[in-house]
């Protein structure tokens, strides 16, 4: 077997090259989140090498394909994460809750005071009054995009890994459910970072849909018209994501047994390019009635 | 489907078999040069912008918002056209391609590259008229740009050899079609790539497939790389097959 991974001797010689052109000039965190980035996408990219190794292995089942297959996942699993016990991650991630923290302390605060206090002091005062969210599940507040984004590359491996792991759906798995709705949730309140980057993120929601089952547990809802003017602001998610309504569209071999989750995730996208994220709210379950301002 | 550019015939020709065996004699990319290309329009290459004749004239009426801030303004010439795409490519490039934010270097580099190499020149254009414009006209330009590149890719494989611009060429029509949703055409770039590199940093080891490195390749080059293998995963995912790129994994790099 080709041994395909990075030959050892030039680890140092990439690290070095990392801290050397990231530019630290302005932030000095960047060679540490170039570091942390390069190795959420070759996580994602190891993931789809081992997904086909995994599936040839599966193609002859016995004790020695078990065996392999189990270290393969041990592997991934074991960086997936150690991802997140990189410094520069647990500082953002600390961050990002103790602003939280804040923000839950200031609307309490503000609660108190007159509504037109309340008015000019609320951080969203000069935004839609709904953040966004999907379905009935309580938004979140993002307050740095990009963190928040490299959080999603790392939750679309996690999808993967677990789809590997268990190549299922439609059943209930707690772990990958909510990991799946982390990443709408967050995509449901990104805004800034809705660039051309639309293919990486349909992957994530991909998986995402294939994991909330497709068609027979969450249907996709058709009725919505989204005013155009709503959208205005995130153009450019919008554009991007018509291209990776095709993109999907083209999706044809991933997980055979998951076309019908493929549908779902393609219908997700193509209403999602009429009305950007708020179209994420077009998948609901079945048992959940699904009212006209519920929507992203 | 509101884009239909197929960019699926030009890939398949232009670069050799994927991972064909070694060694090759003389110039390992001898025959593949298809100058009776049905998919390549000679006309197209002579005149080198003939798709956007009307281009100018429907620009102003009929030019949505491009996905990003600002378009280029519509010039009045050729020259001005093509440079107001490649400017308005290179300043919204932090929005286009991933890293370029931690990597500001990126836009300059790849700027002072593409002068002197009007393959990744075209590339460039091919991909900055497509962000810049969904409309047909925008399309037809980018397709122009498109042929351009392939052409001039092919050139330089048979005349030339093999250099660090053909690599982000590569990369860039991967891109090109990633955007367009032709995940197919966007792994045979990436191949294409895979094959160029091999050729630039030939492996001692024969069972070892070769990964740029820094001490031979480029800051941009390496970045390129990076780039490249998120074009991969996603390629991957989107097809069920395995990635084309080598795995790249850092197993120190924890702070």
């Amino acid at each position: 077997m080709i041994d395909s991974s990075l030959p050892r001797e030039q680890e140092g010689d990439h690290i070095e090259w990392i801290r050397k052109y990231a530019d630290n000039n302005f932030v000095t965190d960047n060679a540490a989140w170039a570091e942390a980035w390069f190795a959420v996408d070759a996580l994602m990219h190891q993931t789809c090498h081992i997904s086909a190794t995994v599936r040839d292995l599966r193609a002859s089942p016995g004790t020695a394909s078990d065996s392999k297959i189990r270290l393969l996942l041990d592997e991934l699993n074991h960086a997936h994460q150690d991802w997140q016990a990189r410094k520069v991650i647990k500082d953002a991630r600390e961050r990002e809750s103790f602003q939280r923290m804040n923000d839950i302390f200031m609307n309490m605060q503000i609660r108190e005071t007159e509504p037109s206090i309340r008015a000019e002091s609320s951080p969203h005062a000069n935004q839609a009054s709904k953040p966004r969210r999907i379905l009935d599940y309580s938004p979140i507040q993002i307050h740095d995009p990009f963190v928040a984004s490299r959080l999603n590359n790392w939750r679309a491996a996690q999808l993967h890994i677990r789809l590997i792991q268990d190549p299922m759906w439609g059943v209930y798995d707690g772990a990958r459910f909510f990991c799946a709705l982390d990443l709408c949730r967050t995509h449901a309140a990104l805004e800034e970072e809705r660039t051309f980057l639309g293919a990486e993120k349909a992957v994530g929601l991909y998986l995402a849909g294939v994991v909330f089952g497709g068609p027979d547990m969450y249907e996709v809802f058709h009725d919505f018209v989204v005013e155009s003017d709503k959208v205005g602001g995130v153009g450019v998610g919008s554009k991007a994501v018509e291209r990776v309504g095709i993109f999907l569209s083209n999706c044809k071999h991933t997980f055979p047994q998951f076309e019908a989750g493929l549908e779902a995730a393609g219908e997700l996208l193509g209403g999602y390019s009429k009305g950007c994220g708020r179209a994420m709210g077009l998948i609901r379950p079945n048992n959940v009635t699904l009212k006209k301002d519920v929507h992203l | 489907m509101p884009f239909t550019i197929s960019t699926a015939t030009p890939a398949n020709d232009i670069y050799p078999p994927p991972f064909a065996p070694e060694p090759i004699q003389g110039d390992p990319f001898d025959g593949i040069i298809f100058p009776g290309d049905s998919n390549m329009d000679e006309s197209l290459i002579d005149t080198g912008l003939a798709p956007l004749s009307n281009f100018l004239a429907s620009h102003s009426s009929h030019h949505t918002s491009p996905s990003v801030n600002d378009s280029p303004s519509p010039p009045k010439s050729d020259d001005e056209r093509t440079g107001a795409y490649f400017n308005f490519f290179l300043t919204e490039l932090e929005k286009c391609f991933p890293y370029v934010k931690l990597f500001p270097w990126t836009a300059a580099t790849l700027f002072s590259s593409s002068n002197h190499n009007p393959a990744l020149r075209q590339s460039v254009l091919a991909v900055a008229a497509l962000l810049a414009n969904k409309n047909t006209q925008g399309q037809a330009e980018a397709l122009g740009h498109l042929q351009n590149a392939l052409y001039l890719i092919r050139d330089k494989l048979s005349n030339a050899g093999v250099d660090e611009g053909l690599v982000i060429s590569s990369f860039l029509l991967s891109h090109f079609s990633i955007m367009l949703g032709d995940h197919v055409t966007a792994k045979k770039h990436l191949r294409g790539m895979l094959v160029v590199l091999e050729k630039l940093n030939p492996s001692r080891e024969s069972n070892r497939i070769v990964v740029p490195n820094p001490s031979n390749n480029t800051e941009l080059t390496i970045l390129i790389w990076r780039m490249a293998i998120r074009i991969d995963f996603i390629s991957s995912v989107t097809s069920g097959q395995r990635p084309i790129l080598p795995k790249f994994c850092l197993h120190g790099l924890h702070d």
